[in-house]
Order: structure tokens, then C-alpha cells, then sequence
């Protein structure tokens, strides 16, 4: 019967149902949109490669060198080591000139970060040994310089040394830890001759199976702290997987607070609902006061209004749902915005806008039950 | 004995006014009888209507419904008696406008605590009695006065109380449908039921066999013809 009355007024159930609509709507969408930029950066994290740590060297007076990073392979738990060695120098091609990142790499990068060629070739173990002077560009930096022409074989001239370009890296867009794109490639040991100033400060490090990483990182540290003298504060070793969770919790609670504060609009809509049921009420007197004079008890007239506001918000809260499907894959195919369809929240706003009806009706239903029977009949 | 009205004082407050509705009322009602209550407005045969069907209470006074001290009664068990026992005739009709025939009649059934089973058939039997059985699904809108009144009376009988309590039932119709609502209600008299009528009509008035005259919250005649 309480539907009955909902269809009778649709005008006005359906802007009393707005606040709601709107409300876990947004909650909706927020949560979904939180928990794709979630999923985005967790597979980011991932796609860098698997198991591995990452060292930085924060002491300015004592780096490490090439060798004595590559040492840290006599640890048994690892499969792959890729020391870094990084500046930014001057890349000239013809008339074109820039200040680029150029980071020094071994060809164990290939598989500790992941990375490939687009183009060309990756380093060999023979390019670092024998130290040529060869370069991979990255893919915006391939196209700065080249264009749409094939940059493999051609000369370039870095920091005033001729360079052959070997490669170009695939693209990976802007992601954790720069971008590959805008970065120049050249052989880790002739970036530590190029670049005499620096040593190796980054050190990426792939332990051979899960299980590994942890016995992998506290090899290391005690290696670090040895050759620092046991000052803990000139190295960093993290984990990744570390770094992924702490990331996704963060991420996590960034999309749950988004929801919070979209809730705090489902409130507005839960006063909405209450306004229009303390009209309704006034509205409906002289019916309470019939359906009182018949023999309706207190309860009786309490439950009939709370009912009909636990379903004004309960259709609410359906239509906003099927709102933010509507929107949040509108979102995700035209503006490219990533969601993650999470039925958990949908749940939690079905029932929260069920919660939201009886609480923000009983104030009105309560008014309408205490109504004298007597008075209420002889209104207008 | 149906009814017994013992010292019945009733006094309404606003702010610093005190206005007395009734004074030392006295009736008492057998079962079977058939009753109006005829005053003026402003009498206090209102209120006295009020008393009577368990709506309000008196500020002094016993009411025995029944046998029952209605004063001693909470809110719940007086909604269950007035569901019972008894059936309200309006001035006005009060059928519910959004509801049907049907679905206005029913009312009283959805508010009955007793566990008899609903039964359709009880409806259109009384919609037989009262002569609207081509007009179950109309709308109050769609009725006549009279016509909804006769909706009215059905619903007043379908838990089948002892009482039916009609305040001025003629008041909004023409003399036509006046002259059958009062037939009606003598019928019902007829088959057994107490009948009490709140009138200032002496037409009305002179429908039933006892008439109570009540001014300026006293009653001032109580005689039987």
C-alpha cells in the first residue's frame, strides 16, 4: 500500500528520492573510481618486474662502483642485479640539443625492471664489458630527436661523445620512479667514466623467488652496513612488496575517504527525506486521525510512515546505484578514467540507504503516532 | 447495560481560558437502543460525541463501556475497543480519498489484533446491506454524498461492533439521501444494534425514540417517547 502512495505523487517521491539518488551515487562512483586508481598503480608497481628491492645509497662522500655492486650477486638468493648509475647531461643530434636524464644500466635491467626495445637491440654483457659507446633512447626522446625516422645506427653526442643508437626502449608512459620515455640509455660502465663525479646509487635487485626477497634484503643490509661501517643512515634497502602494499593502503583509504565525504551527501539526502515525510504527515492529519478513530494503535500509524520512508530510500537507493553504473562506465569509456567494479560498497550503500530511511523517518513517523486521534480528525 | 456515563466533566484549557465543555453529564445506554443527542453547536454534544467513542477523556468522570472502566484503559487497549465495538459515522464522510470502496471499508479489518482470517466475502455482503455493490472499486471522488456515506456506514460495520456512533451523518446531504441514511440506520437499529446519533436537526432528532437534548454543556432533557 505504501507503494501505492509513492506512485500516486511520482513528482514528489521522485524529488525526495534525489538526495538519496545523488548521494549513493557519488559514494558509488567515488569508491570505484579510488579503487581503479588503486588497481592502476598496484599494476604499475607489478609491471616493473617481480620479487625485487631496491637500494639507494644516500651517502654524498662514498658511492658504491659498478664492481662492487655486481658483488652483491655472490648472494645465492638473487637472480638478477642492476646498478644505476645517473646524470643529466647534454644530448646533441644535428642541431637539436637537450638536457636529458642519462642513466648508466647493465644488461641485467632487461630483466630486473622489466624493460625491452621497441627498436633495435638491448645492451649484451659484451657492450658493457668491452664498454662501447652505444645508447638506447627512450621513446619521447626518440622522437624529439628523430621524429618518425629510425633512430638505430645514427650518431648522437653526449656530454660531447659520440654515441651510436642501438635501441629504443619500449614506452611505458610516466610511471612510478620517472619515466623511461624521457630518459637516454648508455652502458653503466662508461656512465661511470662519463660521469666521474657519480657512483652507483641505485641498485635494483631481483631475489630469485618470493620466499627469497626477505633472506635476499637482510643479506644485504649487513653487507651495506659492513662496507659503511655500520651507519645505517647512508643506505635504503626497500622492498617492493612493501612499497606495493603500503601503496595500496594508502590508495585504499584515499578511495574510502572520497566515499566518506560523498556520504556526507547521502546525509543531506536522508534530511531531504525527513522534510518531505514531516509535510506528508502534517499533510495526512485528518487521515491519521480516521485511521486512529478505526482503531489504528500508536505502532500501526508509526510503521506505515516509517515503511513508506524506508522505501522512498530504498528506491533511492536502487536508482542510484544503477546512476553510478551509468556514470562510472560512461567515465571509464570517454574520458578513459579507470573504475573497479567492487560489489562490496554497492551492497554497503543498498543498506545504508535502507538505515538512512528509518532513521530520517522516524522523527516524522513518531509525530504522526503521537498525533491526537480527537484533534487530528477536526483538521483541515 | 452498553453504556454508563457517570459525572462526565470536561474542560479544555487554552492558555489562560478555560472553557467547559460539559458539565456533570449522566446517560447511561442498554444495548439495542437507539439514541440522539440533539443540541446546538457549541453545545458540547461534540465533545460528548468524543467521550463517548473513546477519543478523548474528561477531566472528571467515570466512563463504563461494556462493563469496562474505560479510564483506566492505555492507548493501545483503547484503539482495540474502538476497532471492536465501535463503528463512526462522520459529518463528512472521512473516507480515505487515495483508497477505494473497497480498500476504505477494509481499514478497520487491517487494524484488528483478533486472528480471524480476512475474508472478501464480509465486505461485499455489507456493500450488498448498503446498497453499493456496482460501485466497489470507485474512488471517493467518484461518489455521490449520500453514496459515500453509505461507504461510510459499511465500514463502521465490518469488525461488527456493539456501538454505531454517527455525528450529524446528514449534515453535507440532500434531503433525499439524508431521509436513506437515516432509513439505514434504523434498519441497523432494527437488527440489534445500539445506534447513537449526534444531531442539531430535529428531523433527525425525531428519527429515534429517545432523545437527549444537551446545551451549554448540561444536558437539559433525556426523554423517551
Amino acid at each position: 500500500m505504501a507503494i501505492k502512495i509513492l506512485l500516486l505523487n511520482k513528482m514528489r517521491s521522485f524529488l525526495t528520492m534525489l538526495g538519496v539518488i545523488i548521494g549513493v551515487a557519488a559514494v558509488i562512483v567515488l569508491v570505484f573510481i579510488g579503487r581503479g586508481a588503486t588497481e592502476n598503480v598496484t599494476n604499475q608497481i607489478k609491471s616493473l618486474g617481480s620479487n625485487l628491492l631496491s637500494i639507494n645509497i644516500m651517502n654524498r662522500e662514498k658511492y658504491l662502483t659498478y664492481q662492487e655492486a655486481m658483488d652483491f650477486k655472490q648472494i645465492p638468493y638473487i637472480s638478477g642485479i642492476s646498478p644505476i648509475v645517473s646524470a643529466n647531461a647534454t644530448v646533441k643530434y644535428g642541431t637539436k640539443d637537450d638536457q636529458i636524464q642519462v642513466l648508466g644500466i647493465n644488461s641485467e635491467y632487461k630483466d630486473v625492471r622489466n624493460a625491452d626495445v621497441s627498436q633495435g637491440r638491448f645492451f649484451t654483457s659484451l657492450d658493457i664489458d668491452s664498454r662501447n659507446k652505444v645508447a638506447i633512447l627512450g621513446s619521447n626522446v626518440a622522437q624529439e630527436f628523430f621524429g618518425y625516422l629510425n633512430p638505430v645506427g645514427e650518431e648522437i653526442r653526449i656530454n660531447g661523445q659520440n654515441f651510436t643508437v642501438i635501441g629504443v626502449m619500449q614506452s611505458r608512459g610516466s610511471s612510478i620512479g620517472g619515466s623511461e620515455d624521457e630518459q637516454v640509455f648508455i652502458p653503466v660502465t662508461v656512465a661511470e667514466r662519463l660521469f666521474k663525479s657519480r657512483g652507483v646509487r641505485t641498485i635494483y635487485v631481483q631475489a630469485k623467488t618470493p620466499q627469497d626477497v626477505s633472506y635476499a634484503l637482510n643479506e644485504i643490509s649487513a653487507r651495506l652496513s659492513k662496507i659503511y661501517k655500520g651507519d645505517t643512515e647512508s643506505f635504503r634497502v626497500f622492498d617492493q612488496t612493501q612499497v606495493l602494499e603500503t601503496v595500496q593502503k594508502v590508495s585504499n583509504s584515499l578511495s574510502l575517504m572520497l566515499g566518506g565525504i560523498a556520504a556526507i551527501s547521502l546525509l543531506v539526502g536522508g534530511i531531504g527525506i525527513m522534510n518531505i515525510m514531516i509535510i506528508s504527515v502534517m499533510e495526512r492529519t485528518k487521515e491519521i486521525g480516521i485511521r486512529r478513530a478505526l482503531g489504528a494503535k500508536k505502532n500501526d500509524i508509526l510503521s506505515q510512515f516509517l515503511i513508506e520512508s524506508a522505501i522512498i530510500s530504498i528506491i533511492g537507493g536502487i536508482l542510484g546505484i544503477v546512476l553510478a553504473f551509468i556514470i562510472a562506465f560512461a567515465l571509464n569509456k570517454f574520458f578513459s578514467i579507470s573504475i573497479k567494479v567492487s560489489m562490496d560498497i554497492v551492497f554497503v550503500a543498498l543498506g545504508l540507504s535502507a538505515v538512512l530511511g528509518i532513521f530520517f523517518g522516524l522523527y516524522p513517523a513518531n509525530k504522526a503516532a503521537k498525533l491526537n486521534p480527537a484533534v487530528a480528525l477536526q483538521y483541515e | 447495560m452498553l453504556i454508563e456515563l457517570m459525572g462526565i466533566h470536561k474542560v479544555y484549557k487554552t492558555g489562560p481560558l478555560e472553557v467547559k465543555a460539559l458539565t456533570d453529564i449522566n446517560i447511561s445506554v442498554e444495548k439495542g437502543e437507539l439514541i440522539a443527542i440533539v443540541g446546538p453547536s457549541g453545545s458540547g454534544k461534540s465533545t460528548l460525541l468524543k467521550i463517548l467513542g473513546c477519543l478523548d477523556i474528561p477531566t472528571e468522570g467515570k466512563y463504563y463501556f461494556n462493563g469496562e472502566d474505560i479510564f483506566t484503559l492505555n492507548d493501545n487497549q483503547l484503539s482495540e475497543i474502538r476497532n471492536k465495538y465501535i463503528g463512526f459515522v462522520f459529518q463528512n464522510f472521512n473516507l480515505i480519498p487515495r483508497l477505494n470502496v473497497i480498500e476504505n471499508i477494509e481499514i478497520p479489518l487491517l487494524y484488528s489484533s483478533s486472528k480471524k482470517k480476512y475474508e472478501v466475502k464480509k465486505i461485499y455482503e455489507l456493500l450488498e446491506l448498503v446498497g453499493m455493490s456496482d460501485r466497489a472499486h470507485h474512488r471517493p471522488s467518484e461518489l455521490s454524498g449520500g453514496q459515500q456515506q453509505r461507504v461510510a456506514i459499511a465500514r463502521a460495520l465490518i469488525n461488527d461492533p456493539y456501538l454505531i456512533l454517527a455525528d450529524e451523518p446528514t449534515g453535507n446531504l440532500d434531503s433525499k439521501s439524508a431521509k436513506d441514511i437515516i432509513n439505514l440506520l434504523q434498519e441497523l437499529n432494527r437488527a440489534g444494534r445500539t445506534v447513537i446519533i449526534v444531531t442539531h436537526d430535529n428531523f433527525v432528532a425525531s428519527s429515534a425514540p429517545r432523545r437527549i437534548y444537551i446545551q451549554d454543556g448540561m444536558i437539559i432533557k433525556d426523554e423517551k417517547v
